[in-house]
């Protein structure tokens, strides 16, 4: 029997043509069918699904979702199943990322409400559970485009400063370990009379 | 000649009718600062004397005349100039301007002249007087602008020129030119008639083709020496220069080792600074979990609720199917309790084959009775057949049921326990690694902002080694390449040096071997005993020829040294003079292989000064100048002045008062245009009173707009 997370692999994620060209070729190499070091030069991604798996962590983080256009002429997707990302990078000094995919997994599972019971006691089929999880990884990943779209819009050149995306998913760490780091700070000051 | 006034009318800065200056005999000083009009003085008075320069040009009309000029205004541009030679004369340069709706027309630019016949003024052709007067050869001997143009003999023809101008060399010419055709062809009249001769003509012959063979290799050698000279004398020059740089171009290699070392340094921290692409962290070290925590949580907690529910229901499911399972077993047992509370027979005891047999036979045959058809005991036996197959079909059904319950369960997949497994596997060292990531991106930052603020120390320091790099090369004047490249060619130019010379010597060897054999055929030949007498005159003749010939030659040669020995000593008479009380050396004029000269300073031990400063340079060459005034005023019987633009900057506030106050005692005209003596735009009064010479102040008019060249006009005031 296939896992849950081996059949959800199989899957081919849908995203709206429209960030084709407003994101995914502008940060990555897709669509350009090589990844010979002259061409990729200033993109910087390489696949466009890990321009998808950022804005997925986007709508994720935000815990916001966008539903994709109905029309399903106005969507597309990458051709290369979800078992299949971070596998291998071509590109020069990039390294492979097999295990980052059990953590969306992990958290699309925490995040959709899916009835697992149900499931095991074949009350629904597998592939409508899987469904359940793949929409919610497009709208997160959808919202996450339209975070992306709206910060190139304001400057074309926001994400191509170094850090920019990290600075955005820094902006995510739980308040509370910054806490811990915050009071390893203040143990310095004297401690309150009370 | 001397320069007794020149009037400037709308010449550039020089704006209207009102602006002269008269000069002396002597030294005249202009001073004035930057952008007061030295310069546009300095080109006025070139424009004027230049004959060639005959377009009349919008540029050199006075911005501000031409700012006030209504439509149909008409004005002119004009510089003139009253001189004395051989009588008092003037000449004016001169074109008119109109305005016009669509700007200026422009006349054309003529030349008025005038001189004295002893009784009154005549008109004359302006152009021509001034090239009588004042040609282009003494303008280039005069005219000078800046410290730059004084060394007259950079240029390789200056030499020729002004020895042909200068000398009696050049009569010499003639006389070389001449005695050399008559040497020819009295040698060619005496082999024609040599190979007539009958006694001699066949060795006179094979002379005469070995004679001439000789003469063109021994021409051909001192040609290849000529050529090794030359390459010598450049080897030489660049050499002297190149050893000027050497100091300069030792630090600059050191400057550029430690330049090359910061910069590594630099690229090595930059190198690391950019080993961790913060957009490929990211992904590749999975930082896009640093906010994941959270959600891990989430996921364990649903997926162990799912485990946990999932097993509750399955237990409670357990339970139910166990409670059915009993309720089966407790009904078997309480089956087949007797009346009186004996516990029957199992049901299975007599068999269904022994009781069919008992009900057949109408006996019990476990007790013997007799059991006839429709006793009590034959029904009971036929009862308890009865039961026992009962039995038989409900033990069949309760195993039935028994199996149905025990095949029956609640889940038929395991999905739940497989996102829980994986939920353990996300548990323990994982979920540590997880929490590290924050700490790991912070870390990471720190060190590139320590590394960064070390790159900014390492920027500054490179900043200041570019400088000290930058401050050498503008120091030295020269270029990067050049310092370089001094210091690879160094020793690249001494072994072709080396090359050169041993090559010069053996063809000068070569040289002296074939005249000595050439003198040897001469002498054959002029053995010769012709039976022809007219062959023995045309021989005698020749020979008188020839060192005709040969001592025109050599009088040239002395002529010319002599010429250089006496402008060298009449210039070492004013360096003396000029540089007064402090160091000066000794002027030599070098004889180059391309009959040019170079002027040097050697000391008087006979040692070079190969760097002489910036003033020593300048009093060098003015010497040299004064010098070739002289030769001027003594060969051609007149004098020129000495026109000098800004070409004194060199000089120290302390040597300026000496020069000038010199040259005024020399009794040569001389024009000098100079911001000496200016302090911050004030003259300095007490060092302007002990000067002898007539001073001009010359500055821009007050309330002009620094933005507005139309704004801008020179006004002239005569100081002494």
């Amino acid at each position: 029997m296939e896992s849950l997370y081996e059949l959800w692999g199989k899957r081919n994620p849908e995203w709206e043509v429209r960030y084709q060209d407003s994101i995914i070729n502008v940060l990555s190499d897709y669509s350009k069918g090589t990844t010979s070091y002259t061409d990729v030069r200033g993109k910087i991604f390489g696949a466009g699904y890990e321009v998808f798996i950022l804005a997925f962590f986007i709508g994720l983080y935000y815990n916001q979702t966008k539903p994709l256009n109905p029309d399903k002429s106005k969507r597309k997707h990458f051709g290369w199943a979800i078992s299949n990302w971070g596998i291998q990078e071509s590109r020069l000094g990039r390294k492979s990322y097999p295990l980052l995919r059990e953590y969306m997994f992990a958290a699309l599972i925490a995040r959709t409400d899916v009835d697992l019971i149900a499931l095991d006691k074949g009350d629904i089929k597998p592939s409508k559970v899987v469904d359940q999880l793949i929409t919610k990884m497009e709208e997160y990943a959808n919202f996450g485009f339209d975070f992306i779209s709206e910060k190139l819009e304001d400057d074309p050149n926001f994400f191509f400063k170094d850090s920019a995306f990290l600075r955005i998913f820094l902006n995510f760490i739980p308040v509370d370990e910054g806490h811990e780091t915050d009071e390893s700070d203040s143990d310095d000051e004297p401690e309150s009379l009370d | 000649m001397i320069i007794k006034e020149i009037r400037i009318k709308n010449f550039r800065s020089y704006y209207g009718d009102n602006n002269s200056f008269e000069f002396t005999d002597g030294l005249s000083i202009i001073v004035g600062d930057n952008g007061d009009g030295k310069t546009t003085l300095f080109e006025a008075i070139q424009w004027l004397l230049n004959t060639t320069a005959d377009k009349s040009s919008v540029e050199l009309i006075s911005e501000m005349r031409k700012s006030q000029m209504e439509v149909g205004d008409e004005d002119s541009v004009s510089v003139s100039m009253v001189f004395d030679h051989y009588g008092e004369k003037s000449v004016e340069k001169t074109f008119t301007f109109t305005k016009t709706e669509s700007g200026l027309s422009l006349g054309k630019v003529q030349y008025i002249g005038y001189e004295s016949d002893g009784i009154q003024r005549v008109n004359v052709n302006g152009k021509t007087l001034i090239e009588r007067s004042y040609d282009t050869f003494i303008q280039r001997y005069s005219m000078f602008k800046g410290e730059s143009e004084l060394n007259v003999f950079d240029n390789t023809t200056s030499l020729k020129e002004l020895v042909d101008k200068f000398s009696d060399i050049r009569k010499f010419d003639d006389l070389v030119d001449a005695t050399g055709l008559f040497e020819e062809k009295s040698q060619k009249a005496y082999d024609k008639e040599l190979s007539s001769d009958q006694k001699v003509a066949k060795q006179a012959k094979i002379l005469s083709s070995r004679i001439t063979a000789l003469c063109n290799e021994i021409s051909q050698i001192k040609s290849d020496i000529r050529d090794k000279v030359k390459a010598l004398e450049l080897y030489d020059k660049k050499l002297g220069d190149l050893e000027q740089n050497q100091e300069a171009s030792e630090r600059y290699q050191d400057i550029k080792k430690r330049l090359k070392n910061l910069e590594e340094q630099r690229n090595k921290l930059v190198a690391t600074m950019q080993s961790v692409d913060y957009n490929h962290s990211l992904l590749d070290r999975m930082w896009i979990l640093c906010g994941f925590m959270p959600i891990l949580q989430e996921f364990k907690k649903k997926s162990s609720a799912f485990s946990k529910e999932k097993r509750k229901l399955e237990k409670e499911f357990d339970r139910e199917r166990a409670k059915e399972l009993g309720k089966l077993e407790a009904y078997n047992e309480m089956r087949g309790a007797l009346e009186n509370g004996a516990t029957e027979l199992p049901w299975y005891l007599p068999n269904q084959e022994t009781m069919e047999e008992m009900i057949n036979d109408h006996i019990c045959k476990v007790c013997g009775r007799i059991a006839e058809e429709g006793s009590d005991a034959y029904q009971f036996m036929v009862h308890k057949l009865e039961e026992y197959k009962r039995h038989i079909e409900a033990k069949a059904q309760a195993e039935s049921a028994k199996q149905d319950l025990e095949n029956q369960y609640l889940f038929k997949t395991s999905f739940i326990e497989s996102i829980h497994s994986l939920s353990m596997q996300l548990s323990g060292s994982r979920e540590a690694e997880i929490a590290e990531i924050p700490t790991a991106i912070k870390d990471r930052q720190e060190l590139v902002a320590t590394l960064s603020l070390k790159k900014k120390e390492l920027d500054t320091k490179i900043q200041d080694v570019s400088d000290e790099k930058a401050r050498l090369l503008i120091a030295q004047n020269a270029s990067e390449q050049e310092l370089d490249a001094d210091f690879s060619d160094i020793k690249g130019l001494f072994e072709q040096k080396e090359r050169a010379i041993t090559r010069k010597e053996s063809l000068e060897r070569d040289l002296k071997e074939k005249e000595t054999l050439y003198d040897d055929l001469k002498a054959e030949q002029d053995a010769l005993r012709p039976e022809n007498s007219q062959a023995v005159v045309l021989r005698d003749v020749h020979k008188v020829l020839e060192l005709i010939y040969k001592a025109f030659i050599q009088a040239k040669k002395d002529n010319l040294s002599r010429f250089l020995s006496d402008l060298e000593e009449k210039a070492n008479e004013y360096l003396a003079k000029l540089s007064a009380e402090d160091f000066h050396g000794e002027i030599r004029l070098m004889q180059t292989a391309q009959d040019s000269t170079e002027i040097k300073l050697f000391s008087s031990n006979g040692s070079p000064i190969t760097r002489p400063s910036g003033s020593q340079r300048t009093v060098m060459y003015i010497s040299v100048l004064f010098a070739i005034s002289d030769f001027t005023s003594e060969k051609r019987e007149e004098d020129y002045p000495l026109i000098f633009d800004a070409a004194t900057s060199s000089f120290g506030d302390s040597k300026e008062k000496d020069f000038y106050n010199i040259i005024n005692k020399l009794h040569k005209q001389c024009i000098i245009v100079t911001k000496d003596f200016l302090d911050r735009g004030v003259l300095r009064m007490d060092e302007i009173d002990l000067l002898t010479c007539r001073v001009y102040r010359i500055k821009k008019a007050g309330n002009f707009d620094a933005k507005n060249v139309a704004t801008v006009r020179t006004l002239i005031e005569k100081i002494k």
